[in-house]
C-alpha cells in the first residue's frame, strides 16, 4: 500500500525539483523531515504540500488563497484516486465527476499548471492506462485535459503516453 | 459565500462549525446542483462563484481566511490529521465514502490513534485552540456517535475532547443549525447510517437508469442480407450432393513446412504489403492488408489449395534512421524492437502467416543486389547528378527529412525539408531559407551528388504489354491507379539515396550510397520467402507445368510501386514475371492501434469479424465504437453465435453430442438444403480470387440466418418431448 504512495510522492517531488531523499516510509505512513525547522511531517497530503512549499518553482499552489484552496481539494481527490486506482468501479464515479469539473477548464485551477494538475495526472495514470477507448470517449473533457498535461515530459517522467481521442480506421 | 446542497450530515456540519468558529456568515441552502459524486454532499460556493466540493478544503479555507498564517507552524500537523480524517475516519463512519469498500481498520482501531494523540494534547494538532482538523474530526465523530451511542466509552481522552468542544457556543449553534436541516430535509428521524444507505440505493437506481438510456441507438441500418430461397433445380442438385456427402468430399490437406508448389494442384501464393517497421500497426494496416490476406489464405487452405502466406516488416529507410538518431540507438535496434511488436500484434489477431520475416536480412541484401545488378547489366539504369544539401560537419548528404529551415512561402522558422508544418505546402529542401542540419544544427551547403536512376521510359513498352495481360484480374482501384500512371508516360526514378541505413549499392563509385527503400521493399516478397525456404524460386519461377497464382494485398498508396515500379524492375531483369496479381485497397488514417485493440479486452475474433464487416473495398470508412458494439450484438451474437450455441447445446443435451441421421427428403428440408447451398455457392464464388471478402462474410451470416429460422420454426425443444420418430432431423 505504502509502495504506491511512495511512488506518488516521489514523482511529485521530482517534478517540484526538490530533494526526495528526506522522504521515508514508516510502516504504512509516509513522512519526511522538514528542512526548515527539522520537524517531522506525516502523511501523504502534508508531505506533498510541504514539498510544494520547499520548491523553487513559482505558484505551484496557485496565485492566491482562492486558488490554493482549489489546489488543496484536487489534491484530496488525487489522494483518493491514488489509493483506489486498482478499484475500477469505485473510481468510475470520480472520473465522471472530474470529467464534469473539467468541461469548462484548461487547468484544474486558474490559468496555469499547478501541483493539482500534476498530482491528479500521477494518480490517474494507472486508471487511464486501463480504460477502453469506449470509456475514454465518454470522458471527453477529462481525456482532453489528461492529454494536455501528459504531453509535458517533465510531468510525464517515465510514464508512457496514453492514447486518447477518437480513432479512425 | 454560501453552502449549496446542505443536508443533515457531517460534511455540512463541518462547514457550519467552521463558519461559526471563524465568524463568517454563510447562506445555508438545501438546494444546489446535484452533486456528481454522491448525493447529500454540500459544496461551498465562494463569492467569486468558485465551488469547493470538499468540505475539508472548505473548512481549511474559512480558517485560513480568518486567521491567515497564524498557525503556520502547525500546518503540517493539521494537514496530516485532515488527510487522516478523510482517508480513515470518514470511510469508517460512512458506508458511502469511496474508500468504504476498501479493506480498512475497524472503527475502534481508527479511533484509538486519536486517543493516543489526545492523551498528550488538548487539541488534535497540538495547538491551543480549535483548528480545521479538530472541526473535521469532531464532525465525523459526532455523526458516528449518533449511530453508536457507546462509541467513545473506551476512549476517555477523545470523549473529554469531544465534550469540551461541544460545550463551546460556536459548536452548539452549529449543531443546532445542522439538526434543523434534519427536520426540514427528511421530515423523519432517520439519521446516520440509515440515511447514507438510503442515498446509496437512490444513486444505484440512478446509475442503472442512466445505463439503460445510454444503450446504443438503433440507427445503423441493417444491411445484412435476408435469407433467400432456392429454385427447384438448385434444390434438387443440393439434395443430391447432400446425400453423396462425405464420400465425395476431398480428404483434408496436411500442412507441412515448407509449403512448395505442387504440380496438378492449385497453388496459391499470398503476400500482404510489408508494414513499415517503425510504428505500431493500427487497425487500418491490419484490415487493409494483413487481415484480408489472412482471411483469403484461410479460405484457400480450407478449399484444399496448396497455400503459402507470407509477410514481414519493411525496415530500411530514412524514417528508421531518423528515429534511431532521436532515440540514440542503432537503426537495427529500432527494427528489432518494432519487428517484435508487429509480430506480437499479428499473433494476437491470429494471423496465420506461414512465415513473418523482415527485410534487414542477408538474403534480402543478396537478392536485392542481384536484381539490381541484372537491371544495371541489361542497361536499364543511368546516372545523373542531383544537387543536394551536404553537411560538412556530419559529412553526409542530408535527406529531406534531415534539413530544417525557414519556409520560403510563409517564413515559418521550423519548416522541414519536405513540407512546412505551418502552411502545409510541399517544400523543396534546396529552397529553404537559412537551412540547418537537423542532426548538428550547422548550415549545410548544396553539393552535387551522383545517383542511379531506373530508366522507366525505356522499360515502358514492355510494361504496357505486360499490364494488358494481367490488369483485368486486378481490383478496380488498382486498375485505375496503374492506368493513370502509364497514361502520362513514365519518368525515370532515382533509386539510390545518400543514407547509411539500407542496402549498399554494388557499383563502383556508389558504394557509400544505399538503395531507395521502395526499390528494395517489394523484393522483400522474395527474400522473406528465401528465409522461409531455400527453394523459394519454385514459387517465383514455377516450372511450366506448375500453376501458381499470386495474390498481393496492399494499401491504395502502395499500388504504383507494386503495379509499375516493381514489375518494371522484374521486366528489366527478364525473369520472374509470370504471375497473376489481385490487388486491394484500404483506407488511411489515424487509428486504433493493434496493441490497443488487445488492451480493450475484446477477443481478437470479434475484432476480426468487425474489421471484415466494415472492410473498405472501394471507399474509406470511419471507425465507430457504437457500431462495433452493435455489429457484434446483432450479427455475431444474435445470429451466428446464437445459432451455433443453440444447436450445440441441444445436440449435447439430447443426442449425447452426436449428430443423428438426417433425413432431407421432406419438402421443408429440401428447400432448406437448397437455400443453404445457394448461399454457399455464392460464398465460394465471391471468395474465390478474393473478389469480395466482405460479401463473403455476408453470405456466411445468411447461412446461419437460415439455421436460426429452422430452429425458430421447428422448435426442436418441443419435439424432443414427443416420441422417438420426432427425433429424426
Amino acid at each position: 500500500m505504502a509502495e504506491k504512495e511512495m511512488l506518488f510522492v516521489h514523482s511529485l517531488g521530482t517534478w517540484l525539483q526538490v530533494n526526495c531523499d528526506v522522504i521515508k516510509r514508516n510502516n504504512d505512513t509516509i513522512n519526511m523531515k522538514c528542512f526548515s525547522n527539522g520537524k517531522i511531517v506525516n502523511g501523504l497530503l502534508a508531505v506533498s504540500l510541504q514539498l510544494a512549499k520547499d520548491s523553487a518553482i513559482p505558484n505551484v499552489m496557485g496565485e492566491n488563497l482562492e486558488e490554493e484552496v482549489q489546489v488543496r481539494q484536487w489534491m484530496e481527490y488525487a489522494l483518493l484516486i491514488n489509493k483506489l486506482s486498482d478499484n475500477i468501479t469505485a473510481t468510475k464515479h470520480m472520473l465522471e465527476f472530474l470529467n464534469d469539473a473539467l468541461s469548462t477548464r484548461t487547468y484544474l485551477v486558474g490559468n496555469k499548471r499547478t501541483l493539482s494538475d500534476v498530482a491528479l495526472y500521477k494518480a490517474l495514470y494507472p486508471v487511464m492506462v486501463n480504460l477502453t477507448y469506449m470509456e475514454k470517449e465518454k470522458l471527453m473533457h477529462l481525456g482532453r485535459w489528461f492529454d494536455f498535461i501528459q504531453n509535458d515530459q517533465m510531468v510525464r517522467q517515465d510514464n508512457s503516453i496514453v492514447l486518447l481521442g477518437r480513432p479512425l480506421l | 459565500m454560501k453552502i449549496l446542497g446542505s443536508s443533515y450530515n457531517s460534511a455540512t456540519l463541518k462547514l457550519l462549525l467552521a463558519s461559526k468558529v471563524s465568524n463568517v456568515e454563510l447562506d445555508v441552502l438545501t438546494t444546489g446542483p446535484k452533486h456528481v459524486l454522491y448525493k447529500g454532499q454540500p459544496m461551498l460556493e465562494l463569492d467569486s462563484r468558485v465551488r469547493i466540493y470538499s468540505a475539508n478544503s472548505g473548512v481549511w479555507y474559512l480558517f485560513r481566511k480568518k486567521f491567515g498564517h497564524q498557525l503556520q507552524d502547525y500546518d503540517s500537523a493539521i494537514d496530516h490529521w485532515m488527510e487522516w480524517e478523510m482517508m480513515h475516519l470518514q470511510p469508517a463512519g460512512d458506508n458511502f465514502h469511496p474508500l468504504s469498500s476498501e479493506k480498512r481498520q475497524k472503527e475502534l482501531g481508527t479511533i484509538s490513534k486519536l486517543e493516543e494523540t489526545l492523551k498528550k494534547c488538548n487539541f488534535i494538532a497540538g495547538t491551543n485552540d480549535v483548528t480545521a482538523a479538530d472541526i473535521c474530526i469532531w464532525s465525523s465523530i459526532h455523526f458516528m456517535q449518533i449511530d453508536q451511542k457507546d462509541l467513545l466509552t473506551t476512549f476517555p481522552s477523545v470523549k473529554a475532547w469531544y465534550e469540551r468542544l461541544l460545550s463551546l457556543k460556536a459548536f452548539q449553534e452549529a449543531v443546532e443549525k445542522s439538526s434543523a436541516l434534519n427536520v426540514a430535509g427528511t421530515g423523519t428521524e432517520t439519521v446516520g447510517k440509515a440515511k447514507t444507505q438510503n442515498t446509496r440505493a437512490e444513486v444505484k437506481k440512478q446509475a442503472t437508469s442512466s445505463v439503460s438510456s445510454e444503450r446504443v441507438p438503433n440507427t445503423v441500418e441493417n444491411d445484412s442480407p435476408e435469407p433467400r430461397s432456392a429454385t427447384e433445380d438448385e434444390i434438387t442438385s443440393a439434395v443430391q450432393n447432400w446425400k453423396l456427402g462425405q464420400q465425395n468430399s476431398p480428404s483434408p490437406r496436411i500442412l507441412k513446412h515448407p509449403v512448395l508448389p505442387v504440380e496438378g494442384t492449385k497453388n496459391v501464393f499470398i503476400t500482404s504489403a510489408l508494414p513499415y517497421v517503425n510504428n505500431v500497426p493500427h487497425l487500418g494496416n491490419i484490415i487493409g492488408c494483413v487481415l484480408s490476406a489472412d482471411v483469403f489464405a484461410r479460405f484457400c487452405r480450407l478449399r484444399g489449395y496448396n497455400t503459402l502466406y507470407i509477410s514481414g516488416t519493411d525496415e530500411y529507410g530514412t524514417a528508421t534512421e531518423t528515429k534511431a538518431l532521436e532515440e540514440g540507438v542503432t537503426p537495427q535496434e529500432i527494427c528489432d524492437r518494432y519487428h517484435e511488436i508487429h509480430a506480437q500484434v499479428y499473433k494476437w489477431f491470429n494471423i496465420s502467416f506461414d512465415h513473418f520475416g523482415r527485410t534487414s536480412t542477408i538474403q534480402h541484401a543478396a537478392i536485392c543486389q542481384q536484381i539490381f545488378s541484372d537491371v544495371h547489366k541489361n542497361g536499364y539504369t543511368f546516372t545523373d547528378s542531383v544537387e543536394q544539401l551536404y553537411c560538412n560537419n556530419c559529412r553526409r548528404f542530408l535527406a529531406d527529412r534531415f534539413v530544417e529551415g525557414i519556409c520560403p512561402l510563409c517564413n515559418y522558422p521550423d519548416a522541414r525539408g519536405d513540407q512546412c508544418d505551418s502552411c502545409g505546402r510541399l517544400v523543396n529542401a534546396n529552397e529553404l531559407k537559412s537551412p540547418r542540419c537537423k542532426l548538428c544544427g550547422s548550415t549545410p551547403s548544396p553539393k552535387s551528388s551522383t545517383h542511379l536512376f531506373l530508366d522507366l521510359p525505356k522499360i515502358e513498352p514492355k510494361l504496357r504489354i505486360w499490364l494488358d495481360t494481367v490488369v483485368d484480374g486486378w481490383s478496380n482501384n488498382a486498375q485505375v491507379i496503374a492506368r493513370s500512371w502509364v497514361k502520362d508516360g513514365l519518368k525515370p526514378r532515382c533509386i539510390t539515396r545518400d543514407l547509411k541505413w539500407g542496402i549498399p549499392v554494388p557499383v563502383e563509385g556508389f558504394t557509400n550510397k544505399v538503395f531507395y527503400v521502395w526499390f528494395d521493399a517489394p523484393i522483400g516478397y522474395m527474400s522473406i520467402l528465401n528465409c522461409y525456404t531455400n527453394e523459394w524460386e519454385k514459387w517465383w519461377k514455377p516450372q511450366n507445368s506448375v500453376e501458381v497464382k499470386y495474390f498481393q494485398f496492399m494499401a491504395k498508396d502502395n499500388v504504383p510501386f507494386h503495379s509499375i515500379i516493381f514489375p518494371s524492375c522484374l521486366l528489366a531483369v527478364g525473369k520472374y514475371l509470370n504471375y497473376e496479381e489481385g490487388k486491394f485497397s484500404k483506407s488511411r488514417g489515424v487509428g486504433v492501434f493493434g496493441s490497443e485493440a488487445e488492451s480493450t479486452g475484446i477477443p481478437s475474433d470479434i475484432w476480426r469479424f468487425y474489421l471484415l464487416w466494415v472492410r473498405p473495398e472501394n471507399q474509406d470508412s470511419a471507425f465507430v465504437w457504437n457500431d462495433l458494439a452493435q455489429r457484434n450484438n446483432s450479427e455475431l451474437l444474435n445470429n451466428l453465435g446464437n445459432f451455433a450455441l443453440r444447436a450445440l447445446t441441444f445436440l449435447e443435451k439430447n443426442f449425447d453430442g452426436k449428430i443423428p441421421e438426417v433425413n432431407v427428403d421432406g419438402e421443408f428440408e429440401r428447400s432448406l438444403v437448397g437455400a443453404v447451398n445457394k448461399e454457399l455457392k455464392d460464398y465460394l464464388s465471391v471468395m474465390e480470387n478474393a473478389r469480395s471478402l466482405r460479401e463473403g462474410l455476408r453470405r456466411l451470416l445468411a447461412i446461419s440466418r437460415h439455421g436460426n429460422l429452422l430452429m425458430q420454426s421447428s422448435q426442436p425443444w418441443v419435439l424432443i418431448k414427443g416420441g422417438p420418430e420426432d427425433r429424426q432431423g
